[in-house]
C-alpha cells in the first residue's frame, strides 16, 4: 500500500505526457489547414493567427473530451470557427456576417484541401521564382508588411490603387494557375 | 455540381475584395451564397485562401509550402527546442505554443503559469521557423555531410569525418582546420571553412557558433536560416557569406554578411525585451550585425555597399593592407535611449582575429552621438569626461610596430586626446601612444617615453588628421603629421620608442586620467570624432592619399590645409 501513491503519481505522469504528445501531434498535423480555415472566416492574417493561438490553447482544455478515432480535424474546426467569430466580433475593422451553412462549406472544403497541401506550397514557391522582378517586388510589399493592403501599398508606392488591384488579382491568378499546372504535370504518369 | 467558368471569375473577384478589406454587405451576401450552394465553388474560395495565406507566410519569411507550419511527426520529449520554448506545467506542449510566438506565450504563460524561456540566438516574431525546427523529429535524419577535406575535427563535434553520415537535429560540426560541406534536407548547403562549429537545427535551419559560412539556397529551401549569437540570417533565395567573430570576454559576436546573389533578411534583436528588428539585404549588399549584451541598448546595422558607393569615391579602405582599426560614427553605432553611444563596433572584420570594438559601460561616461553632426555624416560628440575604450588590451602588439593613425575630427584647445594606448598605469608612465592635440591648439603624436611631435595649427573645426610613426628601421625612426592630405611642418627624426600596450586602447580620453584622477576632466576630448583608421604599418604616399581622399570626399572637407602658424 505504501507503493501506491506513487506508483499512481507516475502512471499518471506517463498518462499525461502520452496525452501531450499526442495533442502536439495531431495540433502540428492539421494547424496549417486550421489556419488556412480561419483566414478564410475572417479574411486577416492577424486576426487568424490570433484566434488559432486562442483555439490551440482551448484544444487542449477540451482534449480529453476529444475520442481517439473521430475526426480530429472536424472537431479542431468546431473549436477554431467559435475562435475565428469571436476574432471578427473583436476585430477593429468591420467583416462581413457569413451564415453558418457558409462556415460548414469552407470547413468541409478546407478538409478536403489538406491532401497534396504540402506539394503546393512547393510549387508556390517555385512559380514565385518564376515571376517578373517587378511582380515580385509588388508581393513583397503586399505580404512583406504585416497588414498592410492592396490600398496601402498603392499608397506608398505613390501609385493609383486600381492599378496596384489590377496588378495583385494578375499576378494571384497566374499563380494559381502555374501551381495547378505543376501539380498536374508532377501527377502526369 | 461544376461551378461555370463566370462563377470562378466571380467567387476570384469576391475573395479577392475580402482579403483587401473592399467587400460589401452585397457581395458578401453573393460569396456567401456561392460557397454554400456550390462544392466546387467553396474548393476555389479555399484553394484562393490558401494561395493567400502561403503567399503572406511566405513574405514573413517563414517556409513556403509544407514547413509553414510543419506537419512531420513530433517527438515532444526528444524535441531539442522544447527547452527553448515556455513550458507548460499543466501539461501543455512545448512544442505547440512554440511556433505561436509572443502572444501566445503571453496568453499561454497567464493560462499556463508557463515560465517564459526564449529562443537563444533567434528573433522569436519567426513563429514558422520555429515551428518548422521543432517540427523536426530529433532522430530524424535532416542534413548529410556532403563533403570533408583536410578536416582536424575537434573531440566537442559529435560527427566524425565520415562524408555522407546523415546528421540529425542537435548535431553538432566542430573542426580546426580543412573545409566541409552540410546539405540540408531542403536543398540547402553551406560550406564551412575551419575553425568553425556548426549545429544542423533541422531540415532548413543551422546555427552557426563559429568560423565562416557560404550558404547556397536553392529556390525550393527559400526561407532557411542560420542562427548566429549575433543575429539571424533569413534566406530570401540567394547565396551568401557568413563570418562570425567573437571578443575576447566571450560575450559580443559581431557576424559580417555579404549576400552574393538575391537577398536575405538580417532579424536583431531590438531591446532586452527580446523585439527584434529586420532588414533586407540584397546581392551586392553586406552587414554587420551585433549581440547586445547591455540593456536598453539599440542596435545599428551597418551597409556595407554605401562604403563602396560612388559618393565615397567606390572605395573600401580595408582594401589596403594592414587596417586594424576602422571605427565610423554612422555605422554599428549601438546607442542608449538617450543617443549616447555604448559601443562602437570596429568594422575591419575578417582580417583582425577578434572585434574591437570599443564601448562604455558608464551612462555618464558616453558620448553623445549625433546624427548630423559633420556635413550631414554622423559623428560622435565628447564633452568632459567621457571616452570609449576597448574591452580588454588590444590585439595588436605596438612595441616594435610603425603605425599610421586617420582621425576626421575637431577639439577645442588644450591637451585632448583622440586615441591613446598606455602601457602601464604609473603616473610617469609614457610607454603608451597618444595622438592628442596640443596645449596651443595643435596636433601632437607621442609615442613612449622619447617621441612628442608638435604641429601647431588651429584644430577647432573638422579635418582629416593623420599621423605615420615609421618604425621600420631602427636608429633612423620618424614621424610625419598631416592635415587634410598635407604635411604639417617636416618630418621629425625621433629617437627609438618603447610603446607598450598593456591597458586598453582608449578614444577620447586618457587612460592615466581615467584611471588615477577620477574626477578630473582634463586630458579628455571636448569636440567631434566621425571616423578612426589605424594601419599597423606605414602607408605608402599612394595608399596614404587614397584613405585621406576617401574621408575628405565623405566628409565633405575642404582640400587645402589650415594656414600653419
Amino acid at each position: 500500500m505504501v507503493d501506491t501513491q506513487p506508483t499512481n503519481r507516475i502512471k499518471h505522469l506517463v498518462y499525461q505526457e502520452e496525452r501531450k504528445t499526442r495533442f502536439t501531434s495531431l495540433f502540428n498535423a492539421h494547424k496549417r489547414g486550421l489556419f488556412t480555415y480561419l483566414l478564410a472566416l475572417t479574411g486577416d492574417f492577424t486576426a487568424a493567427e490570433d484566434a488559432l493561438q486562442e483555439a490551440s490553447i482551448v484544444m487542449w482544455q477540451k482534449f480529453p473530451e476529444f475520442q481517439e478515432g473521430t475526426n480530429f480535424a472536424a472537431w479542431a474546426r468546431k473549436i477554431a470557427c467559435n475562435m475565428g467569430l469571436r476574432s471578427r466580433k473583436e476585430a477593429s475593422k468591420r467583416l462581413p456576417i457569413f451564415s453558418s451553412r457558409f462556415l460548414d462549406a469552407i470547413a468541409e472544403a478546407s478538409m478536403a484541401s489538406e491532401e497534396h497541401r504540402d506539394r503546393r506550397g512547393k510549387a508556390l514557391a517555385s512559380c514565385v521564382l518564376k515571376l517578373s522582378q517587378s511582380d515580385r517586388e509588388l508581393l513583397t510589399h503586399r505580404y512583406g508588411n504585416e497588414g498592410l493592403t492592396a490600398k496601402d501599398v498603392a499608397k506608398t508606392l505613390n501609385r493609383p490603387a486600381n492599378t496596384v488591384y489590377k496588378a495583385l488579382r494578375r499576378i494571384r491568378a497566374s499563380l494559381l494557375e502555374c501551381v495547378r499546372r505543376t501539380i498536374a504535370r508532377e501527377d502526369q504518369p | 455540381m461544376n461551378s461555370s467558368n463566370s462563377h470562378r471569375k466571380e467567387i476570384i473577384v469576391l475573395a479577392e475584395a475580402f482579403f483587401e478589406g473592399t467587400l460589401d454587405e452585397e457581395q458578401a451576401a453573393r460569396l456567401d451564397r456561392l460557397v454554400c450552394e456550390d462544392a466546387e465553388a467553396a474548393r476555389l474560395y479555399m484553394e484562393y485562401v490558401e494561395l493567400h495565406g502561403e503567399l503572406h507566410h511566405m513574405h514573413q519569411n517563414r517556409m513556403p509550402g509544407a514547413p509553414i507550419f510543419g506537419n512531420a511527426p513530433d517527438n515532444t520529449a526528444d524535441d531539442p527546442l522544447k527547452q527553448q520554448t515556455p513550458s507548460a506545467p499543466a501539461g501543455s506542449s512545448g512544442m505547440v505554443f512554440g511556433w505561436l510566438g509572443l502572444g501566445a506565450i503571453t496568453l499561454a504563460a497567464g493560462l499556463l503559469a508557463a515560465t517564459t524561456l526564449w529562443w537563444t540566438y533567434t528573433s522569436v516574431d519567426d513563429k514558422s521557423q520555429a515551428s518548422f525546427a521543432v517540427a523536426n523529429n530529433r532522430n530524424e535524419h535532416v542534413a548529410q555531410l556532403t563533403t570533408a577535406t583536410d578536416c582536424c575535427w575537434r573531440p566537442t563535434g559529435n560527427v566524425g569525418n565520415d562524408v555522407g553520415s546523415k546528421l540529425k537535429p542537435g548535431d553538432r560540426l566542430s573542426f580546426d582546420s580543412g573545409t566541409i560541406e552540410v546539405t540540408h534536407d531542403s536543398g540547402a548547403k553551406v560550406r564551412l571553412v575551419g575553425p568553425a562549429a556548426y549545429v544542423v537545427s533541422g531540415a532548413n535551419r543551422g546555427l552557426l557558433e563559429e568560423g565562416d559560412l557560404s550558404a547556397s539556397v536553392p529556390p525550393e529551401a527559400i526561407g532557411f536560416v542560420i542562427d548566429t549569437p549575433a543575429g539571424q540570417i533569413i534566406d530570401q533565395g540567394t547565396e551568401f557569406d557568413v563570418a562570425l567573430h567573437k571578443d575576447t570576454t566571450g560575450d559580443a559576436f559581431t557576424a559580417d554578411v555579404k549576400v552574393t546573389k538575391g537577398a536575405v533578411d538580417i532579424a536583431m534583436p531590438k531591446n532586452v525585451n527580446y523585439e527584434t528588428v529586420r532588414s533586407r539585404f540584397k546581392d551586392g549588399q553586406a552587414a554587420r550585425i551585433s549581440s547586445i549584451q547591455h540593456s536598453g541598448t539599440t542596435t545599428a546595422k551597418l551597409d556595407l555597399k554605401n562604403f563602396n558607393s560612388s559618393q565615397d569615391g567606390s572605395f573600401d579602405p580595408r582594401t589596403i593592407k594592414g587596417m586594424r582599426i576602422w571605427l565610423r560614427a554612422d555605422a554599428a553605432v549601438m546607442r542608449d535611449k538617450q543617443g549616447r553611444v555604448t559601443e562602437i563596433l570596429d568594422l575591419v572584420g575578417g582580417s583582425n582575429k577578434k572585434a574591437e570594438n570599443f564601448r562604455q559601460e558608464k551612462q555618464n561616461s558616453r558620448p553623445l552621438w549625433l546624427d548630423r553632426g559633420l556635413n550631414g555624416r554622423s559623428t560622435l560628440t565628447f564633452s568632459g569626461r567621457q571616452y570609449l575604450r576597448l574591452a580588454d588590451r588590444s590585439e595588436l602588439c605596438f612595441y616594435d610596430e610603425s603605425l599610421t593613425i586617420f582621425v576626421v575630427a575637431k577639439a577645442s584647445d588644450n591637451t585632448q586626446y583622440f586615441i591613446s594606448s598606455q602601457g602601464t598605469l604609473e603616473t610617469s608612465d609614457q610607454t603608451g601612444f597618444r595622438f592628442t592635440t596640443s596645449r596651443d591648439c595643435g596636433l601632437r603624436y607621442m609615442a613612449g617615453r622619447t617621441v612628442q611631435v608638435i604641429r601647431e595649427f588651429p584644430i577647432t573645426r573638422h579635418n582629416v588628421l593623420s599621423a605615420i610613426h615609421d618604425r621600420r628601421i631602427p636608429g633612423k625612426n620618424t614621424v610625419a603629421l598631416f592635415c587634410n592630405g598635407r604635411q604639417l611642418g617636416q618630418i621629425e627624426p625621433v629617437p627609438d620608442s618603447k610603446i607598450e600596450n598593456s591597458y586598453p586602447l582608449t578614444i577620447g580620453g586618457n587612460p592615466e586620467s581615467i584611471h588615477i584622477y577620477p574626477d578630473s576632466t582634463q586630458n579628455f576630448l571636448h569636440g567631434d570624432l566621425a571616423e578612426i583608421i589605424l594601419f599597423d604599418r606605414v602607408l605608402s604616399e599612394l595608399e596614404q592619399q587614397r584613405i585621406e581622399s576617401y574621408l575628405m570626399t565623405r566628409y565633405d572637407l575642404h582640400p587645402s590645409p589650415p594656414q600653419l602658424q
